[in-house]
C-alpha cells in the first residue's frame, strides 16, 4: 500500500452501523479515491521491472486494490466490490499458476531464468493465460466487466473525476503490459532454463491442475453476474442489485451530490477507450518481450536511473526501514529496555530502596558495640533528649 | 495504719501461690535424685496450674462474692486487667518450664533453681500487673528483673552468657533507678505513691508541672528499658543472643508484657491529666522502636539476635496501640500480647533445640536444608515467622489488625501506615530464614536428636494457638475488651 | 435447595485446600499418585466452576449465591461470600487455568512433588476467595494469604535468580496491600462496616466521604491493584517473577494473578470513589497507553523468550487499565473479556515455552531457529496462540482489544489511536519472535533431534486452543453475563452525569455481534 494510512476502517465502520453512511462524506471519498488511483498507478509501475514471478503478482494485487478503491472513492461501491469478487478467481489463479510453476522449477521463480515452458507444462500455461487475459481487461471475461463498471464509474459516477479516468485507463494499459511480459518470459521465447531444472520441468499432478481449471472457468464466467444495462440483451447488473440494500443509503445520499462531470464521452466511447489501452500493451508487450528482445535490455541500460527506482520498489521498504524499524529497535535495545526499566525504574527506585533500608540496618548494627558503658550512655542520653522534649515543646 | 484482712490475702493467692511453689522446689531440690530432676519441672507445672487455677477462681467469683477489689488498702488491684495478666503469665510460665525440661536436661543445667527462679519472676510479674501503687509497681519489677538477671547467666561456662547477665544486671539496675527517681518525684508532688490518689491531685491543678512531666519522663525511661522501646532498647540484642534460649523466650515475653501492664496503667489509665503529652511520648517511641528493630534485624546471621531485633520491633506496634488508647487500643495490645506470647515462645523454645547442645548452631546459615531433613520442624518455624510477620490467618496478623484498627480510629494514619511499612520490611528478613531453610539444598549438621514430647506439646500448643487466635478471634477478643474496661472507671 | 447449591462458593473455595491436606497425608515416594490426586481435585474443582457460570442468572443484578456467616464481632468482620458475572468469570478462569498447570507439571517437576502440588492447590484455594470475597476484610485475607504459596512455587522450583525474584514479588505485592489495609480501616470508621454492599450503599450518599478522603482512598486501594496488574512504572517485579518461575508458575501468574489487580479496580476502586476515579482517569489512561507501547518496545528486543511474553502482559493489561478508565460501557466489558482472554493466550504462551524449555534448557531465542521442521505439530499450536495473543480476528485476543479500542475512541480518540499503535507493535515483537524462532534453516544443530509434542502437551494444547477459537467466535455467552455488573458499574460512574432512562444492556449496544 501507499505509505498512507488508508482509512479503511472507514467502510468497516460504515459496514456496522449503516444508518450512518459515513462515507458519503465527499471529502473523504475524494481522499479514498485519489489514494486508490495512486495506488493503483505506482503498484503497477514497479511490477514492470519486477523479475520475482510472485513478487509482481503480488504488486498487481495492489494494484488492482487500488482500483477497488478506486471505485468506492467515485461513489460506485458496488462496482468496487464487484471487481474484488472477479479480482479474486484471477489471481488466485494466477497465484496459484505461479505456485505450479514454482514446483515444476524446483522452487525457482526468477523470471530470466525462465521461458519456454508451454511446451513442458500445457494446463499451467494455458490457464495462465486466461488469467492473464482476464486481468488485462480484454472484452468477454471477468476483469473486463468489473474494470469497466469502475472506469465508467470513475468518469461519470455521483463522485467521478476525469483525473481518476485517465489515470485508470493508463494504468489498464500498464498491467496488460507487464501481465503479457510475464505471461512472455515465462511461458514462450527461448528456454532459459538451467540445465539442472531442465531434468525436473514436468507438468504438476491433478491435484494442482484441476483447481487451476476451475478457476480459469470462473475467470471467464464471473463477469456475466453484472451484464451492463447499455448492452445489448438488457444486462440485468444482477450483482450490483444484489449490493443495493447495503449501499442504498449511501449511494441516495450521493445522489444530492453534484459531480463534476465533464461529460463527453459516451459509455461506449468509455468502454472502447479501455480496451485500446489495453491492446496497446498486450502489443507492446509482445512486441518487446517475443520479438525484439533486445529492446528492454536497451531501454533499462538508458534509463538506468528509473528502471533502478522501479526495480527497488521506490526504495519504500528501505524508507520505512529507515524512520520506523530502525528506530524503534535502537530506541529500544539501547534507551527503553536497559536505561529506563533495567536503570532507572528497577535499579534506582526498587532495588534503590532495598539498597537504602539494607543500609540504615547497616548503621544501626553498628551501634551495638557490646560496650556496657556505651549501652548505659545511650540510656542517659535517650532520657535527657526526652527531657530536653519537654522543655521544648511543653513548657 | 494499714490493716491485714483476708479478703487481701485472697487477692494476691495467685502470687502467695506461685512462691509457695517456688520456695517448695528449692527446699526439695536436694532431695530429689539426679536423673530425676524433672520432677522438680512438673512440680513447678502443678505450681502454674494451681495459680493460674486460683486466679481463675477469683475471675468467677466476680458477681457472687468480692473477688475483685483493692487490695492492701489500695496497693493491690485484682481487678479483670490484673487477671488477664496474671493469665497470660502463667501460660508463659507454663510453656517455659515445659518446654525447658529437656534442654536442661541436655545441657546439664541446675534444674531446681532454674524452675524456682522462673516462678519468682512470674511473682514479680504478677505483682507488676495488679498494682496500683508506685512503690509495688517497683517491687514487682524489681523481683521479676533479679530473677531474670540470674536466669540470664544461666549457662555458667558460658562466657557470652555470662557477659549477658552481667549487662542486663548493670543496664537494668541502672534504667531502674531512673524509674525510683520519678516515682520519688511524684512522691514529692502529690504527696502519694498510689497511683489513684496521685493522678487525682496531679490533676487538681489546671496545667501539669515542668517537674510533673519530668517525674512523667523518668517513670516512663525506666519501663521503656523493660519495654525495649528505643532509644533504650541498645540492651536487648546482646542479652537475647547470650542468654540461653528458653529464657530468652520467658525474657522476651513476660517481663515486657508486664511493663506494658505497667504502662498502660499509669499513662492510659492514671495520669490521663497529662493528655497530648504523654500521647507524643508514647507516638514516638512507637515510631523510633519500631524502625530500629526492622531495620536492625535485616542482615543479623544470628538468629537469635535477629529474634532480638524483632522483639524490639513487636514492642514497637504494641506501642503504636498503646498511643492509640482508648477501649480499642487496649483491648488490641493485650490480643496482640498473647499473640506475641505464642509466636515468640514457640520459635524460642523450638531454636533452643534445633541450637544443638551448647547452643552452638545459632547461625542462619545452620539452618539451610532444615526443610528437607526436617520438614515438620520447617513447617512449624515458618507457621512461626508468618506470624510474626503478620499473614493473615495467623494471630501475628489480627493481633496487628486490632492494633492498626485502633490507631486509625484515633486518627494515628501517618503511624499506621508506617506501621504498614515496617511490616512490609520485617517480612524480608523473616523470609531470609525461610528461604535456608526452603531453597537451599545443602544439608547442613542439625541437632539430629527427635524432639522430646515436652518440645512437641509446646510446639503444638503455640501453633493450635496461633491459629486459633488468627481465625476465630472472638473469645479472646471479648475477652481483652473486658480486661481493658478497668481502666477507664 | 441443597447444602451443595446454597455453599458452592465455599466449597469451590475449600475444594482444593482439602486436596492439599489429603497431598500432606501421602507419602512422598508417591509421586504419581500425588499428581493424580491434585489433579482429580483440580479438575472437579474446575467442573463446579463451570456449573456456577452456567447457572449464574445473566439478568439479575447484584451478586449471586451469597453466603455471611458471622465471623469476628468486634470489629464486625464476617465471611460474606457472593458473585456477580465479573468474579464468576474470574472464578471459572482459575479454575480452567488450575489443572492445566497440574497437567504441565507433570513431568518437569520431580524433586518435593509433594511440597509442590500442596502449594498450587492452596494458591487455587487463595485464588478462588479473593475472586468471590465481599467483605473487604476477608477479600485482604486471601488476598495476602495467597502470597505465601506463590512465593514458595517461585522460590523452592525456579530457575537461577528464583530467591530474588521471589522476595521482590511478595514484597512488592505486600507494600501495595499495606496501603490497601490502611485504606479498608479507614473505610471502616467512616462507615461502620466492612461488607461491600454495606459500603455501596452508605457511599450512595453524596456527602460520606469528602473529596480529599476519596482522593487519598482511592489511591490506597489503586496503588495496591496497579503494582498487582501491573501498571507502568510498577511493573519491574514482573519479569523477573515471571522468568525465574516455574511453568505452572507463570501460568497461574500470568493467568490469574495479574488479573486480580483488574477486577479490584473494577470491584473496588470505580463503584466506591467514583469521583477520585474521575478525577484520576486522564493520567491513569497515560499510564496504560505507556505501558501498552512502552512494554511492547522493550518486549521486542528481550533475547530471553520468557522476558518477552512477561513484557507482553504489561502491553496487554494495558489495556485492560485503559478500557476500566475510559467509562464506558463497551470498553468495560472489552476490558473484562480482555482479562479472561489474556489468560488463556498468554496462560497457554507460558505452557508452550516451558515444553521448549522442558526439552533444551534454554530459553534464549538465539538458541533456537526453524523450529518448525522437527516441531510441527508444536509450531502450529505456538502460532495459533501467537495470533490470539496479538488479536487477530476470530481468535479470542481481538474482541477485548477491539472493544475497548471502540469505547476508547468515544472517550478520547487520541487514547483510541495510541492504543491501535500498540496493537501493531504486538503484532511486531509476536511475529519477529516467530519468525526468529519457528522459520528457516535449523540454525543449532541441537534443535534437530527434539521430540514433537506427546500426548499430554497435545492435550493441554488442544484444550487451550479450542477455548481461544471458541471464544474469538462466539464470545456471546460471556458478554452476556457480563452486562448485569458493567450496569453496575456504570450506574456507580454516573451517578453524576447521566439522567438515567431505560437503557439496553450494554451487550446489545455493540450492533451485530
Amino acid at each position: 500500500m501507499l505509505p498512507l494510512p488508508l482509512p479503511w476502517w472507514a467502510t468497516a465502520c460504515e459496514k456496522r452501523r449503516p444508518k450512518m453512511p459515513l462515507s458519503a462524506a465527499p471529502t473523504a471519498l475524494a481522499v479514498v479515491g485519489l489514494v486508490g488511483c495512486l495506488t493503483a498507478f505506482f503498484a503497477a509501475t514497479i511490477a514492470l521491472t519486477q523479475n520475482d514471478l510472485k513478487r509482481m503478482l503480488a504488486y498487481s494485487t495492489i494494484s488492482q486494490l487500488g482500483y477497488m478503491f478506486m471505485g468506492c472513492g467515485a461513489g460506485v461501491f458496488a462496482a468496487g466490490i464487484f471487481h474484488l469478487m472477479t479480482h479474486a478467481f484471477f489471481k488466485s489463479l494466477l497465484f496459484l499458476a505461479a505456485g505450479s510453476v514454482m514446483h515444476a522449477m524446483g522452487g525457482e521463480l526468477d523470471m530470466r531464468k525462465m521461458g519456454g515452458l508451454r511446451h513442458k507444462l500445457k494446463w499451467t500455461h494455458l490457464t495462465f493465460l486466461i488469467g492473464t487475459l482476464a486481468i488485462s481487461g480484454v472484452p468477454m471475461l471477468a476483469g473486463f466487466f468489473s474494470k469497466d463498471e469502475i472506469l465508467a464509474g470513475d468518469y461519470e459516477g455521483p463522485l467521478g473525476r476525469p483525473l481518476l479516468f485517465w489515470m485508470g485507463t493508463l494504468t489498464a494499459g500498464l498491467t496488460a503490459f507487464y501481465m503479457f511480459r510475464g505471461l512472455c518470459l515465462t511461458f514462450y521465447g527461448k528456454s532459459r532454463v538451467e540445465p539442472e531444472a531442465e531434468h525436473h520441468l514436468h507438468e504438476s499432478s491433478s491435484k494442482m491442475t484441476v483447481p487451476l481449471m476451475v478457476l480459469a472457468f470462473f475467470s471467464i464466467v464471473a463477469g456475466y453476474v453484472s451484464w451492463p444495462k447499455a448492452w445489448p440483451f438488457h444486462g440485468h447488473e444482477a450483482f450490483d442489485h444484489y449490493l443495493d440494500p447495503v449501499f442504498d443509503p449511501a449511494t441516495k445520499a450521493l445522489s444530492y451530490v453534484s459531480a463534476e462531470h465533464v461529460g463527453g464521452l459516451t459509455p461506449e466511447a468509455l468502454m472502447g477507450l479501455s480496451v485500446l489501452a489495453g491492446l496497446i500493451g498486450i502489443v507492446l508487450a509482445l512486441w518487446w518481450y517475443l520479438k525484439s528482445t533486445e529492446i528492454p535490455d536497451e531501454l533499462a541500460e538508458r534509463y538506468a536511473d528509473v528502471y533502478r527506482i522501479l526495480t527497488h520498489k521506490y526504495y519504500v521498504d528501505e524508507f520505512y526501514n529507515f524512520i520506523i524499524v530502525r528506530p524503534l529497535r535502537v530506541i529500544s535495545e539501547k534507551f527503553l529496555w536497559p536505561v529506563v526499566d533495567a536503570g532507572a525504574i528497577d535499579n534506582v527506585m526498587v532495588n534503590g530502596t532495598g539498597r537504602s533500608t539494607s543500609a540504615m540496618g547497616d548503621v544501626l548494627r553498628r551501634i551495638q558495640s557490646g560496650n556496657i558503658p556505651s549501652y548505659a550512655t545511650w540510656v542517659l542520653l535517650g532520657a535527657v533528649l526526652w527531657v530536653l522534649y519537654i522543655f521544648a515543646f511543653h513548657t | 495504719m494499714i490493716t491485714l484482712q483476708p479478703l487481701d490475702m485472697m487477692r494476691i493467692l495467685p502470687e502467695i501461690v506461685l512462691s509457695v511453689f517456688a520456695v517448695l522446689i528449692m527446699v526439695l531440690e536436694p532431695f530429689v535424685r539426679a536423673g530425676h530432676k524433672k520432677l522438680l519441672g512438673y512440680l513447678a507445672l502443678l505450681g502454674v496450674i494451681a495459680a493460674g487455677g486460683a486466679s481463675a477462681r477469683l475471675t468467677s467469683l466476680l458477681y457472687s462474692w468480692p473477688g475483685m477489689g483493692p487490695a492492701f488498702g489500695g496497693s493491690i488491684a485484682a481487678d479483670e486487667f490484673s487477671s488477664f495478666f496474671i493469665g497470660l503469665f502463667m501460660f508463659v510460665a507454663g510453656i517455659v518450664i515445659l518446654g525447658s525440661m529437656d534442654y536442661l536436661e541436655r545441657d546439664h543445667h541446675q534444674h531446681g533453681e532454674f524452675y524456682a527462679l522462673i516462678l519468682m519472676g512470674t511473682v514479680g510479674m504478677c505483682f507488676m500487673a495488679a498494682s496500683t501503687d508506685l512503690i509495688m509497681i517497683f517491687l514487682g519489677l524489681e523481683i521479676s528483673s533479679i530473677a531474670t538477671y540470674i536466669l540470664a547467666g544461666y549457662r555458667r561456662n558460658d562466657y557470652l552468657c555470662n557477659e549477658a547477665s552481667l549487662k542486663y544486671f548493670l543496664l537494668g539496675s541502672f534504667a531502674t533507678a531512673f524509674l525510683l527517681y520519678g516515682i520519688a518525684f511524684v512522691y514529692g508532688l502529690t504527696g502519694t505513691t498510689n497511683l489513684l490518689g496521685a493522678s487525682v491531685r496531679l490533676a487538681a491543678s489546671p496545667q501539669w508541672t515542668p517537674l510533673a512531666h519530668v517525674a512523667l519522663i523518668l517513670m516512663f525511661v525506666g519501663l521503656a528499658f523493660k519495654l525495649s522501646a528505643a532509644p533504650f532498647q541498645i540492651w536487648a540484642p546482646d542479652v537475647y543472643q547470650g542468654a540461653p534460649a528458653p529464657v530468652t523466650a520467658f525474657m522476651s515475653v513476660g517481663p515486657k508484657a508486664a511493663a506494658f501492664a505497667v504502662l498502660l496503667r499509669v499513662f492510659l489509665g492514671s495520669f490521663t491529666s497529662a493528655g497530648d503529652f504523654s500521647f507524643w511520648i508514647l507516638w514516638i517511641s512507637a515510631a523510633l522502636t519500631m524502625c530500629v528493630g526492622n531495620l536492625g534485624a535485616l542482615w543479623q546471621p544470628n538468629i537469635k539476635r535477629l529474634l532480638a531485633y524483632s522483639s524490639i520491633a513487636h514492642a514497637g506496634y504494641v506501642l503504636v496501640g498503646v498511643a492509640a488508647g482508648g477501649q480499642r487500643g487496649i483491648s488490641g495490645v493485650l490480643y496482640y500480647l498473647v499473640a506475641y506470647a505464642l509466636m515468640n515462645v514457640g520459635a524460642f523454645i523450638l531454636i533452643a533445640y534445633l541450637a544443638g547442645a551448647d547452643e552452638r548452631l545459632v547461625k542462619i546459615d545452620d539452618y539451610r536444608g532444615l526443610a528437607s531433613s526436617r520438614p515438620a520442624v520447617a513447617a512449624c518455624l515458618t507457621v512461626f515467622f508468618l506470624s510474626l510477620a503478620g499473614f493473615p490467618t495467623t494471630a501475628g496478623f489480627l493481633g496487628k489488625f486490632f492494633i492498626f484498627r485502633a490507631a486509625i480510629h484515633s486518627h494515628l494514619i501517618g503511624l499506621t501506615i508506617l506501621a504498614l511499612l515496617n511490616s512490609v520490611v520485617s517480612v524480608y528478613y523473616y523470609f531470609r530464614i525461610i528461604v535456608a531453610m526452603y531453597m537451599n539444598d545443602d544439608k547442613k549438621e542439625t541437632a539430629d536428636a527427635v524432639l522430646p514430647w515436652s518440645v512437641r506439646t509446646v510446639l503444638a500448643i503455640c501453633i493450635l494457638g496461633i491459629f486459633y487466635l488468627g481465625l476465630m478471634p472472638n473469645d479472646f477478643m471479648g475477652l481483652s475488651t473486658l480486661a481493658a474496661m478497668p481502666l477507664f472507671k | 435447595m441443597s447444602w451443595y447449591s446454597t455453599h458452592i462458593l465455599t466449597i469451590i473455595i475449600f475444594l482444593p485446600l482439602l486436596g492439599a491436606v489429603t497431598l500432606a497425608c501421602l507419602g512422598r515416594e508417591r509421586a504419581s499418585a500425588i499428581r493424580w490426586v491434585a489433579l482429580l481435585f483440580s479438575l472437579l474443582t474446575f467442573l463446579i466452576t463451570v456449573c456456577l457460570y452456567s447457572q449464574l442468572d445473566p439478568g439479575r443484578a447484584g451478586m449471586q449465591f451469597q453466603e455471611l456467616r458471622l465471623w469476628m464481632f468486634i470489629p464486625p468482620v464476617n465471611y460474606h461470600l457472593g458473585v456477580d458475572g465479573l468474579s464468576a468469570l474470574m472464578i471459572l478462569l482459575a479454575g480452567f487455568l488450575t489443572p492445566l498447570s497440574v497437567l504441565v507439571s507433570w513431568k518437569s517437576i520431580t524433586v518435593r512433588t509433594k511440597e509442590f502440588f500442596i502449594f498450587l492447590l492452596a494458591l487455587e484455594t487463595g485464588m478462588m476467595g479473593v475472586f468471590a470475597s465481599l467483605d473487604l476484610i476477608l477479600f485482604f485475607v486471601f488476598w495476602e494469604v495467597m502470597l505465601i504459596p506463590m512465593y514458595f512455587l517461585i522460590g523452592i522450583w525456579g530457575h537461577e535468580r528464583r530467591v530474588y525474584a521471589a522476595i521482590k514479588f511478595v514484597l512488592f505485592t505486600m507494600a501495595g496491600s499495606a496501603l490497601m489495609l490502611t485504606g479498608i480501616i479507614y473505610l471502616y470508621n467512616i462507615t461502620d462496616t466492612f461488607d461491600l454492599p454495606r459500603i455501596m450503599a452508605h457511599l450512595a450518599n453524596f456527602s460520606s466521604l469528602s473529596p480529599i478522603a476519596e482522593r487519598w482512598l482511592f489511591l490506597a486501594f489503586f496503588i495496591a491493584f496497579a503494582i498487582k496488574v501491573p501498571v507502568f512504572p510498577f511493573h519491574t517485579w514482573l519479569p523477573d517473577a515471571h522468568v525465574e518461575a516455574p511453568t505452572a508458575g507463570s501460568v497461574i501468574l500470568a493467568g490469574v494473578l495479574l488479573k486480580m489487580g483488574t477486577y479490584g479496580m473494577l470491584r473496588f476502586c470505580l463503584p466506591l470513589f467514583p469521583d477520585a476515579s474521575r478525577e484520576f482517569a486522564p493520567l491513569i489512561c497515560v499510564l496504560a497507553i505507556i505501558g501498552i507501547i512502552y512494554g511492547a518496545l522493550v518486549a521486542m528486543v528481550q533475547p530471553d523468550l520468557k522476558k518477552l511474553v512477561a513484557y507482553s502482559s504489561v502491553a496487554h493489561l494495558g489495556f485492560c487499565v485503559l478500557g476500566i478508565f475510559v467509562f464506558r460501557p463497551e470498553a468495560i466489558e472489552g476490558s473484562i473479556y480482555q482479562m479472561f482472554s489474556h489468560g488463556v493466550s498468554t496462560g497457554a504462551l507460558f505452557m508452550l515455552v516451558g515444553m521448549l524449555y522442558d526439552r533444551r534448557h534454554t530459553r534464549l531465542i538465539s538458541e533456537f531457529g526453524g523450529l518448525a521442521t522437527p516441531l510441527p505439530v508444536y509450531s502450529t499450536f505456538f502460532l495459533i496462540v501467537v495470533l490470539s495473543s496479538l488479536g487477530l480476528p476470530l481468535l479470542n485476543g481481538f474482541v477485548g482489544e477491539f472493544l475497548i479500542i471502540i469505547g476508547a475512541f468515544h472517550s478520547h480518540a487520541a487514547y483510541a489511536a495510541f492504543a491501535s499503535i500498540g496493537v501493531v507493535l504486538a503484532a511486531v515483537y509476536l511475529l519477529w519472535m516467530y519468525q526468529r524462532v519457528f522459520y528457516g534453516e535449523v540454525t543449532n544443530s541441537r534443535n534437530l533431534t527434539l521430540s514433537d509434542c506427546d500426548l499430554r502437551e497435545k492435550l493441554i494444547l488442544t484444550v487451550m486452543v479450542i477455548v481461544i477459537i471458541a471464544m474469538g467466535v462466539y464470545p456471546q455467552p460471556f458478554l452476556r453475563r457480563m452486562d448485569q455488573s458493567v450496569n453496575s458499574i456504570m450506574l456507580r460512574i454516573e451517578r453524576h452525569t447521566v439522567i438515567l432512562t431505560d437503557r439496553a444492556p450494554a451487550g446489545h449496544t455493540g450492533g451485530g455481534r
